[in-house]
């Protein structure tokens, strides 16, 4: 097995360390920081605007980039938590907790380094253990037919479902929506057509990117203008950025217990990389000999998040490149680069195309010292950024959201979609409902169907998957957490840590 | 009628609405699927959601525990006006061409998120069409309208 690794790392790095490659790693993670330092794009949205883009680019450069993008938005989403205690990105919303106390007690430096640290060493590790699962989930992966795919779907639906903020009800009839979304266009069996008025436009489908930038791009700012815009602006002065010894000493076991719990819960279909956060502050805080300062400053409530966020964005793509099913939002968009240029992300993946399966993989050691270089000696940049006005600000995501969705099959009505989707994004999330498990939804749809009818045409009936194990395991392990949501005090725990967190932050939303 | 009875309501006529308009495709059975089922079951299980919202609506209105929200609130003319602004340069970018439409629009929407100093208005609108110009026609080779201007 070690000699294994070793070999698929020789490949990896073999086909990663080219001049070009490196420049797609660099433009990744620096537009990733980028857009995890400024509000109101997240990677979602970002990687939606850079697709068009990547048709012209060698297949492995523009998956490199992408994940780039993902990966680098969770560093840069924390210089904003812990200098103006406004989450850049969703992810960072635990980091504002402790991080923002932090340097308003004149520890925005060591806050900001060990932010940075902790993302490497949770990258680092959590790609280590991509390394070390990918290959045997994607073996076991061989065995799943259409029962057991659709099975695998239905229960990272439940679990986008049950690790919402919010009402699971809720969470579920978005993602029904999602899937009911996803129906429009042309049927997948027989080629007929469904809900498409007529319009060339819609037997397409309504389209996962502007969908997308609808909901996570205009939605959003339309929520912020709404709002009324609030300007915040980092005055203090930034020194010593290296953490000590003695917060070292208090953080290693954190960022341990953070990478393992990122790790695992990113690998779930529906796991994210916000949810690992909120249950690495809730851990750190219980294993605590000091649980009275958190909230307060502990460098703990810095360290453990920050490496659970980045090691969830390692894991989410275990799911995606063994399986071929996205275990996210981002992860289902990033989908759309794979297909793009003919790569289908599966079992197979790392036997047919290895350099892009391990090429990716290595890319994302090279991507983090880079980030590392960026965020802790070029901290200093960053901050200067924060000094952008919103109201300079929006108008130009607005374009580029435009502007993207435009680009994708030069078709305006595309354009009209995604303000649709802008206002219905801006009302469900004021009513309550969380856009992810809609997008998730409208992401599955297409294989959900496929794999549903499939199933019934092989057994049926509806008992095809009871009468399989795996499926039989998936789909009872979703009906359990169905019911687990329905008795609040097993679920309160993580509730309570959460409703904390969204009190404090009420613009905070369970986005990936 | 408080926010969460709009928002039950709300799903509960899309369920319907998908029900109904899946019968207008071939249903087919379990065995033999046809194009309408999967929508007609999700339909099916959106006015199943919505009915739980609906009741657990009405139970908390009974305890009067409900934080209402208000749906048109802060500065939701300003929001709406974005909209207006987005709709019109979509419904003519491709006859006006992207360089008026995202000086235009840039513009536009500065004004309208405070943007008092014309003369920033004008160098940033400038400047932001002609980035968008270098990084997508120039480096990238999008194909984008030309329109009345020709360029």
């Amino acid at each position: 097995m070690i000699m294994g690794i070793y070999d698929n790392i020789i490949v990896g790095f073999g086909a990663v360390l080219s001049w070009q490659n490196l420049l797609f790693c660099f433009a990744g993670v620096f537009i990733g920081t980028l857009i995890g330092v400024l509000p109101g794009l997240g990677p979602v949205a970002t990687i939606s605007l850079l697709l068009p883009a990547s048709f012209s680019m060698p297949p492995l450069g523009s998956i490199i980039m992408l994940c780039g993008v993902y990966y680098g938005a969770m560093y840069g989403g924390s210089r904003t938590s812990i200098l103006l205690n406004i989450p850049g990105e969703a992810a960072a919303i635990v980091t504002c907790l402790d991080g923002y106390p932090m340097a308003r007690k004149g520890r925005a430096g060591p806050a900001l380094g060990m932010a940075a640290f902790a993302s490497g060493i949770g990258t680092t590790l959590g790609v280590l253990m991509l390394m070390l699962f990918a290959p045997i989930l994607a073996k076991g992966a061989l065995k799943f037919g259409s029962t057991e795919n659709f099975a695998l779907m239905v229960f990272g639906l439940t679990m986008v479902a049950y690790m919402a903020m919010g009402s699971v009800v809720k969470a579920i009839i978005m993602a029904t929506a999602g899937v009911a979304a996803a129906t429009v266009g042309l049927d997948p069996m027989t080629g007929g057509t469904r809900f498409t008025m007529d319009s060339i436009t819609l037997m397409d489908g309504l389209g996962i990117v502007p969908a997308a930038m609808g909901m996570f791009g205009i939605g959003e700012i339309l929520l912020e203008i709404e709002g009324n815009i609030k300007e915040q602006s980092f005055s203090g002065h930034i020194k010593g950025l290296y953490p000590t010894i003695k917060d070292w000493i208090r953080c290693k076991w954190s960022i341990l217990r953070g990478t393992i719990i990122g790790f695992f819960v990113g690998v779930l279909p529906g796991g994210g990389t916000v949810v690992p956060t909120f249950m690495s502050y809730a851990t750190e805080k219980r294993m605590s000999k000091h649980p009275e300062e958190f909230g307060h400053g502990a460098i703990e409530g810095v360290a453990g998040p920050e490496a659970a966020n980045n090691a969830a964005s390692a894991g989410s793509l275990v799911t995606l490149l063994s399986l071929g099913i996205p275990a996210n939002i981002v992860m289902a968009v990033l989908l759309g680069g794979f297909v793009i240029h003919g790569i289908q992300p599966g079992p197979l993946l790392m036997v047919s195309q290895p350099e892009i399966f391990w090429g990716t993989v290595c890319s994302m050691y090279i991507g983090n010292i880079m980030l590392i270089i960026l965020n802790v000696p070029m901290v200093g940049l960053w901050v200067q950024l924060l000094k952008i006005p919103f109201k300079l600000l929006f108008p130009l995501i607005l374009i580029l959201c435009f502007l993207g969705v435009y680009s994708l099959n030069l078709n305006a009505n595309e354009i009209l979609i995604m303000i649709c989707f802008g206002i219905f994004g801006y009302f469900t999330k004021k009513f309550g409902y969380e856009g992810a498990p809609f997008l998730l939804g409208m992401v599955l749809g297409p294989l959900l169907e496929n794999a549903f009818r499939q199933s019934m045409a092989l057994g049926s009936d509806l008992t095809i998957f009871f009468r399989r194990p795996i499926s039989a395991v998936l789909i009872s392990a979703s009906l359990i957490l169905l019911a687990i949501s329905l008795f609040p005090k097993i679920k309160g725990k993580r509730k309570e840590v959460a409703k904390k967190i969204l009190e404090e932050h009420p613009e905070a939303e369970y986005e990936e | 009628m408080n926010h969460e009875m709009i928002g039950g309501i709300f799903w509960m006529v899309f369920g319907i609405v998908l029900c109904s308009w899946s019968g207008t495709y071939e249903i087919g059975t379990f065995s033999h699927p046809g194009t309408g089922l999967m929508p007609f079951l999700l339909g099916a299980l959106l006015i199943v959601l919505s009915t739980v919202i609906i009741v657990q609506s009405v139970r908390s209105k009974k305890k009067k525990e409900e934080k209402q929200i208000k749906i048109f609130s802060g500065n939701w003319k300003k929001a709406g006006l974005i909209v207006v602004v987005l709709l019109v340069a979509c419904f003519t970018f491709e006859w006006v061409g992207y360089v008026l439409t995202f000086f235009l629009m840039s513009a536009v929407l500065m004004i309208l998120g405070e943007c008092k100093n014309w003369k920033q208005v004008a160098i940033i609108a400038f400047c932001t069409t002609l980035g968008i110009y270098l990084c997508f026609v120039v480096l990238l080779k999008q194909q984008l309208p030309k329109g009345i201007l020709g360029v």
